[in-house]
């Protein structure tokens, strides 16, 4: 029993702090560090994007207003949108994701640390590569789908165009490597005992989104690659000459399937938070994975739906229809199942369960939007208009931010050792809540009313006030992010120690302590359910386990 | 020194038996298929919305004689990296040693009449003192939709047959250090099984861009 082996450090470095020399932080291939260092930078994109956003609603608080011009509001709108899509939701949910998948499989680290270090290093440069546009002459300014012939060179010769393409080409390569080393970290390092049924949900939300991503990044990379190649060299793959409406055949199939690569690893945190704030099973595992996978079928059948104006065969856009109307049934699945799991629970209401509650009010009107836009008639006249903004934002603030901070509020004791603040969280919540919905609910009527997106400004007089109450309200929204920030500052120095488990949590990242050794376990505990810690906490109460599942 | 028996615990799972090296390789060359896929659908959508195909005014591509001997190479040299493998399960470094050179050479060799075929269609007057070359059958790049997706797919797939090698010599220079061995070379078969792929693709591009844009109507004899 002496000679039990003390596990070696392997990173002395680790052991410092946040503000430990950078070189710890340049040359790590720690999971959890490049974790972090993903969180931290698109986090940062977040803000800058959010400040982009207020700048827009300033604009368009009033009628005729030139805060900024037009062409400069384009490239606002353009890198409002690429950013908050590729690098702040997908990147923050691929950091959160590095940080836990590897500790809740029971694995040491992913099973390849250097790609995933190269995959997290590319990110920067896809960034750098899209901001330089602001310092060469103006960034893309044709929206973040750049659609030819806005992006085609006779129109748009800036070199804007260019470096949004490069951008995405970077940030393809960057998400297939991080989905090959996902896939297989979790494939092939699970614990013992950890068999694929008993994965946590989350790890499942990861197997979906990885698999989505590697299906789909590919094509994204290829439209890029053509865009830029009728750039420079004048060929016809998008010209007149050759097809227009190819390049959004392409965007889109890589289109729709992100914004469930945006979504379901957040449906995978809110099948974590629900159960242990309401301090029972997940209602319906088996149907969860089902669901995720249906999901993940139908995504990659529905993308011509963004495509019901230009003209497809009417049978064409039937089938899309109808494929697109289908994904509400696993979806609306996976919703009763959490209301199930919450129902007659003992619930806590905690800054996750909050966010989590949260969630499901307002991603749930963004579905019901979603269902409505997927009928042609509908969608074609609601097209380019601000209903369908209203729904964007309430499936991706609504639905994938909203999990985001359930997530950080969730996970930041393991992160940290300490546990962000309750009464700014609270605050967090709220304000979040109200701004987020008197921002967007009523675009909705905006929309419906014919106010299209997308451009600098209006002319029509009653849509003022309408108008300058969202901007307020946004400005509200940006407050709570405030409020956010100053928690995680605050927290991060005076916050409460949480210990290894402050939840009471089911799984195997609150069995390690907080933040976790950089080798995670020191023995990797044995698995017998998908709630391998709460097995291990009934059986040292002595009740029965948990049946195996 | 006695170490304490644990239990055997129950149901341990069988893991699949593929090293994670291997599943990352089969897995990174499904987003290869996407890539490859993507093109393929791009010219499918050209084909259908191009009537004919290809274009008037483009020189149309011949499978023979380059592109028929380039396969055979090609093909090949997926032949020799796979008896290469073979022997290095074998524990004959020898036998690997060789057939892993050869199947460098070879695809050198492909790459080769790949350049050939390039320099012959965009740019004949460099190489005019060939008195089979005839300048008038040039077909530019940007000329019409066929051109710039058949330049586009066969390019593409120029440079990963240009990435296989760089992994292949990178394998190489590995296996003169001594780090591969009968038991460990999960390099050289994830290495080889990405040199089969980008054989594969050359298989759909010759059929689709050499053979169907020869023989549009079928082989019809003589």
């Amino acid at each position: 029993m002496a000679t039990v082996a003390q596990p070696q450090v392997i990173d002395e470095a680790y052991e410092r702090s946040l503000w430990s020399p950078i070189t710890v932080w340049l040359t790590t291939t720690d999971h959890k560090l490049i974790g972090i260092m993903y969180m931290f930078t698109s986090f940062l994109a977040f803000l800058v994007a959010g400040i982009f956003a207020l700048i827009m609603r300033v604009q368009l608080a009033q009628p005729n207003l030139n805060v900024v011009d037009a062409e400069t509001y384009n490239q606002l709108v353009s890198a409002h949108g690429t950013t908050m899509i590729f690098f702040f939701v997908t990147l923050f949910l691929t950091g959160m994701a590095n940080y836990i998948v590897p500790i809740m499989v029971g694995a040491r680290d992913m099973a390849f640390p250097r790609v995933n270090a190269l995959g997290f290093w590319l990110v920067p440069v896809s960034i750098g590569l899209y901001y330089s546009g602001f310092f060469a002459g103006g960034a893309l300014n044709a929206g973040w789908t750049g659609y030819p012939p806005l992006t085609s060179k006779h129109f748009n010769p800036g070199l804007g165009v260019d470096f949004w393409t490069l951008s995405l080409i970077v940030w393809a390569i960057s998400g297939i490597m991080a989905s090959v080393n996902f896939l297989t970290t979790i494939l092939a390092l699970r614990a013992p005992g950890m068999t694929l049924l008993r994965l946590p949900l989350f790890v499942w939300a990861q197997i979906s989104t990885s698999l989505l991503l590697l299906i789909v990044g590919a094509p994204l990379a290829g439209a890029m690659i053509l865009t830029e190649i009728d750039r420079q060299f004048g060929t016809n793959f998008f010209t007149s000459a050759g097809r227009p409406v190819l390049y959004q055949h392409l965007f889109w199939f890589f289109g729709h399937p992100e914004v469930y690569i945006m979504i379901l690893p957040g449906f995978g945190m809110i099948s974590e938070i629900i159960p242990v704030f309401s301090r029972k099973r997940i209602f319906g595992y088996e149907s969860m994975v089902l669901a995720i996978f249906g999901i993940v079928f139908l995504s990659m059948g529905v993308w011509a739906h963004h495509m019901y104006t230009v003209g497809l065969n009417i049978y064409v856009e039937t089938m899309f229809m109808a494929l697109t109307a289908a994904i509400a049934v696993p979806t609306g699945i996976k919703f009763f199942n959490w209301m199930a799991t919450a129902w007659q629970g003992a619930i806590e209401f905690t800054t996750p369960m909050k966010f989590a509650f949260g969630f499901l009010a307002t991603f749930v009107i963004g579905g019901i939007t979603g269902v409505y836009l997927s009928a042609v008639p509908v969608d074609t006249q609601l097209h380019q208009s601000y209903y369908v903004v209203a729904h964007l934002h309430y499936v991706l603030f609504g639905g994938s931010v909203f999990t985001i901070f359930a997530g950080i509020y969730y996970w930041f004791p393991k992160w940290t050792g300490r546990l962000l603040n309750e009464r700014l969280g609270n605050w967090n919540f709220w304000t979040m809540l109200v701004g987020f919905n008197g921002t967007f609910l009523i675009m909705h009527t905006l929309g419906l009313d014919g106010m299209p997106r997308r451009i600098a400004t209006y002319a029509r007089e009653d849509w003022a006030g309408v108008n300058f109450f969202i901007t307020v309200m946004s400005f509200l929204l940006a407050f709570s992010v405030l409020l956010f920030v100053i928690n995680v500052l605050y927290s991060r120095k005076h916050g409460v120690i949480a210990g290894n488990d402050p939840w009471d949590g089911n799984t195997l990242e609150w069995a390690t302590t907080s933040p976790p050794e950089p080798y995670n376990f020191e023995r990797v505990p044995e698995v017998r359910s998908f709630m391998p810690l709460r097995d291990a906490k009934l059986a040292a109460a002595g009740s029965p386990t948990a049946s195996d599942h | 020194m006695a170490v304490a028996v644990t239990e055997v615990p129950d149901r341990v799972p069988v893991y699949p038996r593929l090293s994670p090296g291997m599943m990352g390789m089969y897995i990174f060359l499904a987003s290869e298929v996407m890539f490859f896929g993507t093109l393929f659908a791009s010219y499918f959508y050209l084909y259908g919305s191009h009537q004919p195909w290809p274009p008037p005014g483009s020189h149309p591509v011949n499978w023979w004689p380059i592109p028929f001997f380039n396969s055979i190479i090609l093909f090949s040299s997926g032949a020799t990296c796979h008896v290469a493998h073979l022997g290095i399960q074998a524990g004959n470094r020898r036998r690997f040693f060789y057939w892993w050179v050869l199947t460098i050479v070879l695809g050198i060799g492909f790459e080769i009449g790949q350049a050939y075929e390039f320099v012959e269609k965009l740019a004949p007057q460099w190489i005019s003192f060939l008195p089979w070359v005839n300048p008038s059958d040039a077909m530019a790049f940007s000329a019409n939709p066929f051109a710039t997706a058949f330049f586009t797919m066969t390019g593409f797939h120029g440079l990963h047959v240009l990435g296989g090698l760089v992994i292949l010599c990178i394998l190489l220079w590995r296996f003169s250090k001594g780090q591969f061995s009968q038991r460990h070379h999960v390099g050289i078969a994830a290495g080889a099984i990405y040199w089969h792929f980008v054989d594969a693709v050359w298989a759909f591009l010759f059929v689709v861009l050499y053979l169907l844009v020869t023989f549009p109507n079928g082989y019809q004899g003589g």
